[in-house]
């Protein structure tokens, strides 16, 4: 079984100069919020030209379409561009592409809210902010969406110095 | 060691009857490891995550489980 490298994939993306944003549960992690996951998730910018940088990116890291393993698909820029989920693996581990979110929104609109940060030997990502993270979770209707809010909350409440201020905490 | 006040759990009442600010906040959040990664880079919570994933996939390993 691949064992989950985050920052290799990173790396190989950031090399290529792919234009993404992180999300979802290492978006919450990097900003500070005292979670675990195992799923990368990441919006990609699905302008033709990323797409051309994108799917070297994902052959170099043996990526496939996890739902089938044994047929072993690999993305292509057809499949790239459209809104949907890519639930990959890689030899690094998961990887799920979202062309957008829950809330509608794809690359453009939330690298508004995604700030660079250093992770350290020269890799830089956008990564997006605790709002946004909280706005896509409460839109989605998954348990474990919903468990996670109370701590992105109180993190995001920790950072501004204020109340964590979500339902049921006033 | 601090005795939990179930009554008020922002509260606690030591041994000497002192009280304290607790961990948990009343959304069961643990304030202090909230506390601990926001005084980490961003470089350091990515290593800290890494290492959570390897441990868990260390232990998966040895029970023999995926």
């Amino acid at each position: 079984m691949e064992r989950a490298d985050f920052r290799l994939i990173l790396e190989v993306l950031a090399r290529h100069r792919v234009d993404f944003v992180i999300v979802g549960g290492v978006a919450a992690a990097l900003q500070g919020a005292p979670v675990s996951t195992f799923d990368l998730d990441l919006v990609h910018s699905r302008e033709a030209a990323n797409l051309a940088r994108l799917v070297p990116a994902l052959e170099e890291l043996g990526s496939y379409y996890r739902e089938k393993p044994d047929l072993r698909i690999a993305p292509d820029e057809a499949r790239l561009r459209g809104a949907g989920h890519h639930l990959l693996l890689t030899r690094a581990g998961p990887l799920d592409l979202l062309g957008t979110v829950a809330t509608g929104d794809g690359y453009a609109e939330l690298a508004a809210h995604a700030p660079p940060l250093d992770l350290g030997g020269g890799l830089r990502v956008r990564v997006l902010d605790l709002p946004a993270i909280i706005r896509i979770k409460e839109r989605l209707d998954r348990e474990r969406d919903r468990a996670m809010l109370p701590i992105l909350r109180r993190t995001l409440a920790e950072r501004s110095g204020g109340s964590a201020g979500g339902p049921g905490d006033d | 060691m601090l005795d939990g006040d179930p009554k008020d759990p922002a509260r606690s009442t030591s041994k000497d009857g002192a009280q304290h600010a607790v961990a948990v906040a009343g959304d069961g959040v643990d304030v202090t490891l909230v506390r601990w990664t926001l005084s980490l880079t961003p470089a350091e919570r990515l290593v800290v995550l890494q290492g959570a994933v390897d441990a868990i996939a260390d232990l998966r390993s040895r029970l023999g489980t995926r």
